[in-house]
């Protein structure tokens, strides 16, 4: 498809298929978690359309689902947390972590919170959906959702039967999880509730009850008949609106938060014609040039699991997962308890006073290393590091963070590490991930 | 390119150091600064067994299981209202003359929606298309501009703050005025003091950049971690409450014991969507609120701080007059607010409820709460309140008039 574009396609590939150290780590961020010393050497080799498509190219889903179905069976229904644990744990050791950046953003777009599913066996089961079907096309995704066991908890598709509808999850589809406001109007509702009758849950699964779908006349979208989910999923999915609207907010969460209009033009373009499919976008973003433009790098504020994930990752350390999720409770994402059914704001909402801190916090236990609680390992990587003082703690902020820091901070991170004593290099990572910029992604 | 620091240079004030006068306005009471306290009773309190009217026949007609006797409630001398037998606290703010009641507060054709309604308190607006800019982030960017044309700016400060463990209220968001939220002041205590110098660094960040958003979140954690520095947080805590909004309000205490120029704090006690078993939950969370601001307006009082805070309580909505089956309420209308102070004209503001000619089931509003805000503008902050709620709204005397 990208053959096909003109010169002044704001989403054009890049000239150069050369990277530099720079580009490398930036893709690497966002593509993923943090950027290993190792990784961008390899990029850096490999060029960017190898890169990508390395990083865009993902086993299909069996190997989830048979871990899975282990994990599934040792978790009680009281222990969702153990099972963000597991799936903060793939965060860190996996190999193809935009798996689980999809799932994450999915997560974050129908977003069910434990709250009210209260139950670790269902939200495990979604976790699995987004894992499983979040890096392909949209419609099937939509469709497993629409039936899934915690979303018809959370959003009430149970109470939802014939003669009595619940419109709750068929607002929630046109207004968050596809159209968005303005695309559609209150009848629309109504009606869609309607087709939407009939799901009861029966166990960990779900199961259609013909007596319980009111299997009348409904008007969708413009769309007259006996209409059932599948026909409201598929109205929904394939809308114009709910391709711009998915293709913005996959902008926001992996280039930039506010992605001009020309770039959202062409990204819609690009979903529409790929079906919807999340990783045929993102490979065309993460190709173009925009995306590696000084307007996008260091644009966004890390999410809390990027922060901790990312920080972990870079510094090639291993991190005790239950600990690293209590963290990112800390600093205001509690995953699989998402504040409402619009997720979390994210960008500038992340970071306040109390989060800062938070952050700052646990930058200091990484950065203890072996005797920390939290991590282990992970200095190893400053054993390639060349000179000493201030000329030292410049190389090492340049490698955390990808940027490069001002000479006052860096004088100011030597007083510290000095002032603290102890590991000078482990007291610098400390102090450098400590540092607002640590927390740009 | 604008950097945060000529910004600063140029302004003399600016997202997130702002620099707060002593001095209010020339209108204003010369001394400290004043405080305003928000707090929010998320779910939408029941106004109507918080002031009761125990008098009432159709009262108790229509709350079967859940009307508040009269024998054990405090009676408010006006309209036969009594207030809940759980607001022992507040009762006695009362009867020393501190506490304001407002009653039947609402708005022109009342919305449902918890997220709907507590949207149109928290912008003072009813326009759904209005800009996501709230009025007390907007009175403090109002305050703000005030003190830099009065030429009177002294060290930078925390202008308003948020007390809670969920997200940033609406209310509070302005672009020009980021406010630090925590749900305890433990939560600002660095693990290292050591990098206190390093997180205060400024860094030339392009205005609105999300470096200079991280660097103001940094800079407010470190201003106030320095403020707290000796004040002695845990006997505040010890002398409070023990249950969230009784700490809340501890934590509160503290900073403004501080010194910290505080102009708005917002603090959540939030649960009061009691749809079902009403009775036990209401109280208990009545209990909780009476006592607490009881305690924080008893603290001030001693420290001598009591003529400078303000306290306004409001909820997204009342609930409706008649219980619903499941022996709670669902959502209503108007209801009575409380403002607490020493400054507060005390006594009751408003008419009586009127529990015969309801609109669809709720009570109807005969003060716009938009004339509550236009109190606190004009009459305790000593601002036009005209722009910041697009009209003009005539201020409930709770609070006497500037001279």
């Amino acid at each position: 498809m990208s053959s096909l574009r003109q010169r002044s396609d704001p989403l054009a590939p890049r000239g150069s298929d050369d990277v530099d150290e720079r580009a490398a780590a930036h893709l690497l961020r966002r593509a993923g978690f943090g950027h290993r010393r190792d990784e961008i050497r390899l990029a850096v080799e490999h060029g960017l359309a190898a890169t990508v498509d390395r990083l865009t190219t993902l086993d299909p889903p069996c190997a989830t689902v048979r871990e899975f179905d282990d994990v599934l069976d040792t978790i009680a229904a009281g222990e969702t947390d153990a099972v963000v644990a597991w799936w903060v744990a793939r965060m860190l050791r996996t190999e193809q972590p935009l798996r689980e950046k999809l799932a994450l953003f999915w997560h974050g777009h129908f977003a069910t919170s434990d709250a009210k599913v209260q139950n670790a066996r269902l939200m495990a089961t979604q976790l699995r959906t987004f894992l499983d079907l979040g890096s392909g096309s949209f419609e099937p995704l939509l469709a497993a959702i629409t039936r899934d066991a915690a979303m018809l908890t959370w959003l009430d598709g149970e109470a939802n039967r014939k003669g009595h509808p619940n419109e709750n999850y068929a607002r929630e589809v046109f207004e968050l999880f596809t159209l968005g406001i303005g695309h559609y109007d209150e009848h629309d509702v109504r009606e869609a509730a309607r087709a939407l009758t009939g799901f009861r849950r029966a166990g960990g699964r779900t199961e259609f009850v013909l007596a319980m779908h009111d299997d009348g006349e409904k008007t969708v979208l413009g769309r007259r008949g006996s209409l059932r989910a599948d026909d409201v999923v598929t109205l929904c999915a394939r809308h114009r609106a709910t391709a711009r609207r998915l293709a913005t907010r996959l902008l926001q969460a992996f280039a930039h938060p506010a992605p001009p209009s020309d770039v959202v033009d062409a990204a819609t373009d690009v979903f529409a014609a790929a079906d919807l499919d999340s990783l045929a976008l993102l490979r065309v973003v993460f190709r173009s040039e925009w995306f590696h433009s000084n307007a996008v790098v260091h644009a966004r504020i890390a999410s809390p699991a990027e922060f901790v994930v990312g920080h972990v990752r870079s510094l090639h350390a291993r991190a005790d997962a239950a600990a690293c999720v209590a963290a990112m409770r800390d600093m205001g994402q509690w995953l699989l308890r998402p504040p409402t059914v619009k997720g979390w704001d994210g960008e500038a909402a992340w970071l306040n006073a109390a989060t800062f801190v938070a952050r700052a916090d646990l930058a200091l236990r990484i950065a203890r290393g072996a005797d920390g609680e939290l991590v282990r390992g992970g200095l190893e990587v400053l054993d390639q590091l060349q000179g000493d003082g201030e000329t030292a703690i410049a190389t090492i902020a340049s490698w955390l963070l990808g940027t490069s820091l001002p000479n006052p901070v860096i004088h100011e991170i030597a007083k510290t590490v000095a002032a603290r004593g102890g590991d000078a290099r482990a007291g610098a990572v400390g102090a450098i991930l400590a540092l607002p910029e640590a927390s740009l992604v | 390119m604008t950097t945060r620091r000529t910004f600063l240079k140029c302004c003399a004030a600016a997202m997130p150091a702002f620099a707060w006068s002593r001095v209010l306005s020339a209108g204003a009471r010369a001394g400290a600064p004043r405080c305003l306290v928000v707090v929010r009773l998320g779910g939408g309190n029941d106004g109507l067994n918080t002031v009761a009217p125990v008098e009432d026949d159709v009262y108790r007609r229509l709350r079967p299981t859940l009307a508040v006797a009269k024998a054990d409630a405090f009676p408010l001398g006006r309209h036969g209202l009594a207030l809940h037998p759980r607001l022992k606290g507040l009762a006695e703010q009362f009867d020393a003359g501190r506490l304001a009641v407002v009653t039947n507060v609402g708005y022109p054709r009342p919305d449902r929606s918890h997220f709907r309604s507590m949207d149109i308190w928290h912008t003072a607006s009813l326009d759904p298309e209005r800009a996501r800019v709230g009025i007390h982030g907007a009175t403090l960017a109002a305050l703000s501009r005030l003190n830099r044309s009065n030429r009177e700016i002294s060290d930078a400060g925390i202008p308003g703050v948020a007390l809670l463990d969920t997200e940033m209220p609406l209310g509070l968001v302005h672009p020009d005025v980021p406010v630090p939220l925590l749900a305890s002041l433990e939560q600002i205590r660095l693990d290292e003091p050591a990098l206190l110098p390093l997180l205060e660094l400024d860094r030339d960040a392009a205005v609105g950049s999300p470096l200079a958003h991280a660097v103001g979140a940094a800079n407010a954690a470190t201003r106030l971690a320095r403020r707290l520095d000796g004040v002695d947080v845990a006997a505040t805590a010890g002398s409070f409450p023990a249950t969230a909004l009784g700490q809340r309000l501890a934590a509160l205490f503290s900073l403004l014991r501080s010194g910290l120029d505080l102009r708005i704090a917002y603090v959540a006690h939030d649960g009061f969507d009691t749809h079902t078993r009403q009775k036990d939950n209401h109280a208990a969370l009545l209990q909780d609120l009476g006592d607490a601001l009881a305690a924080f307006q008893n603290a001030l009082v001693r420290e001598g701080l009591d003529r400078d805070v303000v306290t306004l309580t409001f909820s997204e909505f009342g609930r409706r007059v008649e219980e619903n089956g499941s022996k709670g309420t669902d959502h209503g209308a108007a209801a009575p607010l409380f403002v607490l102070g020493t400054p507060v004209v005390g006594g009751v503001h408003g008419d009586a409820w009127n529990l015969v000619d309801l609109d669809d089931g709720d009570a109807r509003f005969t003060t716009d709460f938009r004339q509550v805000y236009a109190s606190l503008l004009e009459r305790w902050f000593g601002v036009d309140s005209r722009p910041l709620l697009s009209g003009s709204f005539e201020p409930v005397p709770f609070l006497p008039a500037m001279a």
